[in-house]
């Protein structure tokens, strides 16, 4: 089953995204030696692009893979087959055009925040007055104010989430990967969080592809929507998002139009929860 | 809080309290002939002399050798014992090799070495440093490969995709994440420095408190036996408390209380 989408909804699509494409995965294939004479195929023919500026996310069934295609697309893990193209560059190497954010919070636990933040710039060997300012406006952005020295045993897991992301965001990728961000995360903290990612990306427009098994969560932030299939992933179909933006998402979930986009693709969805869960 | 602070003022006293009791118990036992003090002194008589040693300065000269083997073998050996570590756990194939060797020489009493290293290096400073070096070797050889060796992956993961070198990772995540593990074995390390400099000077020498040790026992001067090793006890104290201030600074970035 594709989703076909109307005219009107392909237009404001476009209308909000430039139309050009700063990531591509081509043909991409993947699998791995389990144990002797016995491969296990992770990933087939996976095909995506990704225009500048745009809010993609990508759902599938827990275990099909996700995180497979994201280390990949990060250059973290050489593919089988198949190639991803960064502004029609061939990638092929960890780049930090590319800014990843994963589930488990990945913040260096001798630092404090503010340390953490200045990570990647002092990696770049940005000057340390320089590297300093940069991070205290972030911290300010991210209403972390008072939490500069604070060690991350310190911080709450949502404040530690914000960190994590104003440190990718320190050093200005191109490109940002979230792999299920919150997934470690109460339900009120995610939506707190979910409702700040959509405020950096309304300022920054960053393009971003945010990787969940929470449809709900898709929909509330994403451009468009890919459905993957349980395992081996392939492509399963793709939803445009129409809905309006700024989006809110405390109260978009009650947008009729919000329950009738939900529906719609959760039918498409259950096959493949239900197939994974075999 | 409050509660925990009376307590081990209460804890403290008792403390203080038990040891002038059997302190007393000595004391009142050696004045009435009920031990020989020949060979078990007393102590005011240890106290008197021990303070004498310190207002004659006669112990400093022999405070500066034993220190020194100490401080040197002390940090030698730790340098030796991390620098092993991380080159074996980089390269493994070294690893296989000599990582079964390092566990094999482990099994060595470093003390019967003593002997040897005497031998070949003579009596001065020079055996007692190594006999310190080797005790220090081992333990921070095995601190540091655990630490290197249960460095999370995901925050290497991580620091590597923001671009980090391997220089990087190794400076930035790897050191930092071991240090817990280095400072556990720098403590009981900075105890085996000192005594491999002492027992370094048991097996002959001609400076150092182990030396006043050996050569007031072969005296027969037990006060002095005694007051050295009340030095001795003293000095373990300040280097124990100098490390404790050292990892509460190092590692404040770890919750209070483990």
């Amino acid at each position: 089953m594709v989703a076909v989408s109307t005219p009107e909804q392909i237009l404001s699509i476009q209308d909000r995204n430039t139309g050009k494409n700063k990531f591509l995965v081509q043909n991409l294939s993947h699998s791995f030696n389990a144990a002797k004479d016995k491969t296990v195929e992770v990933l087939r023919n996976i095909n995506i692009s990704v225009e500048e500026h745009e809010f993609l996310a990508i759902v599938g069934p827990s275990g099909c893979g996700k995180s497979t295609l994201l280390n990949i697309m990060s250059g973290l893990l050489k593919p089988t087959q198949g190639q991803i193209l960064l502004d029609g560059e061939l990638l092929k190497d960890i780049t930090t055009r590319i800014g990843y954010i994963s589930q488990t919070d990945s913040l260096l636990p001798w630092r404090t925040a503010i340390a953490n933040v200045e990570l990647g710039l002092e990696l770049r060997d940005v000057p340390k007055k320089e590297r300093k300012n940069i991070a205290l406006k972030l911290i300010k952005q991210a209403d972390l104010n008072g939490f500069e020295k604070s060690y991350p045993y310190e911080l709450s897991g949502g404040m530690k989430k914000r960190v994590d992301i104003i440190r990718i965001l320190a050093v200005e990728p191109e490109v940002i990967f979230m792999d299920e961000p919150f997934g470690a995360l109460d339900v009120f903290t995610r939506e707190m969080l979910q409702d700040y990612i959509l405020s950096l990306w309304q300022k920054t427009r960053k393009t971003i592809i945010f990787v969940t098994h929470d449809l709900g969560e898709a929909i509330t932030l994403a451009d468009r929507v890919i459905i993957m299939t349980a395992r081996p992933a392939t492509i399963k179909s793709e939803y445009p998002i129409p809905l309006p933006r700024p989006r809110s998402p405390l109260d978009i979930r009650f947008d009729p139009k919000f329950i009738k986009i939900h529906k719609r693709i959760w039918y498409d969805l259950k096959e493949e929860v239900q197939k994974s869960g075999e | 809080m409050h509660i925990i602070n009376k307590q081990s003022i209460m804890i403290n006293l008792w403390r203080i309290f038990l040891l002038l009791i059997v302190l007393s118990i000595w004391e009142i036992s050696a004045r009435n002939g009920l031990v020989d003090t020949f060979f078990l002194s007393q102590p005011t008589v240890i106290i008197k002399d021990f303070v004498t040693l310190f207002f004659s300065g006669e112990i400093f000269p022999h405070m500066k050798v034993t220190l020194q083997a100490t401080f040197i073998g002390l940090g030698l050996g730790s340098l030796l014992g991390i620098a092993a570590a991380f080159f074996l756990v980089k390269y493994k194939f070294a690893e296989r090799i000599f990582d079964p060797i390092i566990v094999a020489l482990h099994g060595i009493p470093k003390i019967a070495l003593g002997p040897l290293f005497i031998l070949w290096f003579g009596l001065g400073i020079k055996s007692k440093i190594f006999l310190a070096l080797i005790a220090v070797f081992f333990i921070m050889y095995f601190n540091a490969y655990g630490g290197f060796k249960s460095v999370e992956p995901r925050l290497i993961n991580a620091v590597r995709l923001m671009g980090a070198s391997q220089f990087h990772i190794t400076t930035k995540v790897l050191l930092p994440s071991s240090l817990p593990w280095i400072l556990t074995g720098f403590r009981a390390a900075v105890g085996l420095a000192f005594l491999g400099a002492i027992i370094g000077e048991f097996m002959g020498s001609t400076a150092g408190l182990g030396y006043i040790v050996q050569y007031a026992g072969h005296m027969y001067n037990i006060t002095r036996v005694f007051s050295t090793i009340l030095v001795m006890t003293f000095l373990m104290m300040f280097l124990n408390e100098g490390v404790k201030l050292l990892e509460k600074n190092v590692l404040r970035w770890r919750p209070q209380g483990s």
